[in-house]
């Protein structure tokens, strides 16, 4: 029985269909330029479709993925993390000093003990920038500015701008390919996007990281403790660079101090933006984040194979970064803001007219 | 008890509240009553203190002198979580609601209800029981929402209101505070929101409705209580008081 009621409003009635076309198109977006890219690079790089090249693509990405999750958490609580890249170097070093340098062996518990080590320093800076930000009341791009420069010069100071070899017992974690097709990133990557997913959607926690980006004031007025929450968002943001750290440092094994370069950082948030990930805060989903890594990483090594010269790569993430930036806004904004707009504006004149009356 | 109220007992008392920011005293000596199952109108012009008394009463502001009672018993409000406690919901003019959750989070949040995965496992957001308690809710206050699990943002200004004021209603077990909840709403919307606080009266709630509009007052208040240069100037008896007088009152030209 839908007898139209007392507040029934001509354009929420189809709210939910709206919300379903407007999902419905960012994915089809998200996969038109997936399937796009996959095309170019297909026929004009030699062995896209390649097992070499899938390996590649998805040890690369995977690392993006890990560290566009933790951003994909700031994010959307309208915050920006700028120092997941650093975060993601120092850990690493950290990690593989110890096992170089300060473990008494270097068995297989002693690596548990570096892997934790890794994952822990990720996540007590990343609370540093979660304190910062909210009991400081630093805004976090200055925040995180500030830890990336603080992080990067740790870890010149750490290893003297030198890379550390780091020995053999670490490579496992870094370095095996699972049925010939998967390597260990990959599974990595993959659990921690299980994870945040669960997170953000089965759990108050998640509810709470879409209030606060939504909007912080009312979320505290609300009865969320938003200062805890966002010193725990920052925290794991940390703690997945940290993953991230020990994943590079193990594949390589060798503690380099350019492991935590802009490169990284860049990659990431790119990955966050081209999925769909509002800079506005509290809107986005993990499957976007997901998407965008796809993008980014197949975009990456498919113009390597394409004979691109690597530097062109940065130029082209950023344009991609701006120009899906641009296009969300286009889609979002455009239509929506300005129906709100003159609808408030309408509200505000009759509010004028009522308050002289 | 000022002459012409209703003679049962208030079920919160703010007495002789003081409140002062730095030099600036914004509320001095206050009284003021709230029944159970009766609207009380907060009028009075830009800066008299309806806000700062709000404020007090939600636990927002803590008062320099003076006493809040509920039930007859004294309370200190440390926080709007102490206030929250008591059963004492406000409702903010803008900041009521996170538009990019849909209707049943904004209902629950802060009072989510979990259930375990397993024994002893990891508790996860119970979507099912909160939808079905968000629908009991809303179709108890009248209120009809397209669907609920659509963000807050594609619903119009009222719809919006709407579930900010059930969210009071259902979580409030004594008082339910408006701060000018039809401010930003047009015509048709503000009717719905005024029915609506009636609805919430009659489940025998105490509410506190702050507004600038005093044909709204009269329309829905029973008794009203009206502020000047942070002092009360008059408590009445809607039914027995005219807009002059209260216009009156407001601007000082009636003592």
């Amino acid at each position: 029985m839908t007898v139209p009621g007392p507040t029934a409003h001509p354009s929420a009635v189809s709210a939910r269909r709206l919300r379903l076309t407007e999902d419905a198109s960012t994915l089809l977006w998200q996969l038109a330029a997936v399937a796009v890219l996959f095309t170019v690079f297909g026929v004009l790089g030699t062995n896209f479709w390649s097992r070499g090249n899938w390996l590649n693509t998805a040890t690369f990405g995977s690392t993006i993925l890990i560290l566009a999750l933790g951003e994909t958490l700031v994010i959307l609580t309208a915050g920006i993390d700028l120092s997941i890249a650093a975060l993601m170097g120092l850990s690493g070093v950290v990690a593989g000093l110890y096992l170089a340098r300060w473990a008494p062996s270097s068995d297989s518990v002693q690596v548990a003990v570096t892997v934790a080590i890794g994952i822990a320093t990720g996540a007590a800076t990343g609370f540093l920038n979660g304190f910062i930000v909210t009991v400081l009341d630093i805004t976090p791009f200055i925040a995180t500015l500030g830890m990336l420069g603080a992080a990067t010069g740790i870890v010149l100071v750490l290893t003297n701008g030198i890379s550390v070899t780091v020995p053999d017992s670490l490579a496992p974690i870094g370095n095996s390919v699972w049925f010939g097709w998967i390597p260990v990133q990959v599974a990595a990557a993959v659990g921690c996007a299980i994870g945040v997913y669960c997170l953000l959607h089965y759990t108050t926690f998640g509810m709470y990281t879409y209030a606060i980006g939504s909007d912080a004031e009312a979320a505290r007025r609300m009865g969320i403790k938003t200062t805890r929450h966002l010193i725990k968002v920052y925290a794991l943001a940390g703690a997945l660079a940290g993953v991230a750290g020990v994943l590079t440092v193990a594949q390589f094994t060798v503690a380099s101090p350019n492991f935590g370069g802009e490169n990284a950082l860049l990659n990431a948030i790119a990955a966050c933006v081209i999925g769909g990930i509002s800079l506005f805060g509290g809107r986005g989903k993990v499957s976007g984040t997901v998407i965008g890594t796809v993008v980014v990483a197949s975009a990456v090594t498919g113009l390597v194979l394409m004979g691109v010269t690597s530097y062109w790569q940065t130029v082209f993430i950023g344009i991609v970064i701006v120009v899906s930036v641009y296009l969300q806004r286009l889609q979002q904004s455009q239509v929506w803001k300005l129906r709100f707009q003159l609808a408030r504006v309408g509200s505000e004149l009759r509010r004028a007219r009522h308050v002289s009356s | 008890m000022s002459p012409g109220l209703a003679l049962t007992d208030p079920v919160v008392v703010a007495e002789r509240v003081s409140k002062a920011f730095g030099a600036v005293q914004a509320l001095q000596s206050v009284t003021m009553n709230l029944y159970a199952g009766q609207v009380t109108a907060l009028v009075g012009d830009n800066g008299a203190g309806k806000t700062t008394l709000v404020k007090v009463l939600a636990g927002a502001h803590s008062c320099d002198e003076g006493a809040l009672l509920l039930h007859g018993r004294p309370v200190t409000l440390r926080s709007p979580s102490d206030a929250r406690s008591l059963g004492i919901e406000t409702i903010y003019q803008d900041l009521a609601i996170a538009p990019d959750l849909d209707v049943v989070s904004n209902l629950y949040l802060c009072r989510e209800i979990t259930r375990r995965l397993w024994p002893r496992g990891p508790r996860v957001l119970d979507r099912s029981k909160m939808a079905d308690g968000a629908e009991t809710a809303l179709r108890d206050l009248e209120i009809n929402i397209p669907s609920l699990k659509v963000p807050m943002r594609y619903l119009s200004g009222g719809q919006r209101q709407a579930v900010a004021v059930a969210r009071g209603a259902m979580w409030a077990r004594t008082v339910v505070m408006l701060d000018e909840p039809t401010a930003a709403l047009g015509v048709t919307e503000r009717q719905h929101v005024l029915d609506l606080i009636l609805r919430v009266k009659r489940r025998g709630l105490a509410v506190l409705l702050v507004s600038h509009s005093l044909p709204e007052v009269f329309e829905v208040a029973d008794n009203i209580v009206v502020l000047r240069h942070s002092r009360k100037v008059a408590e009445l008896r809607s039914a027995a008081t005219t807009m002059d007088e209260v216009v009156g009152f407001m601007t000082g030209s009636k003592q």
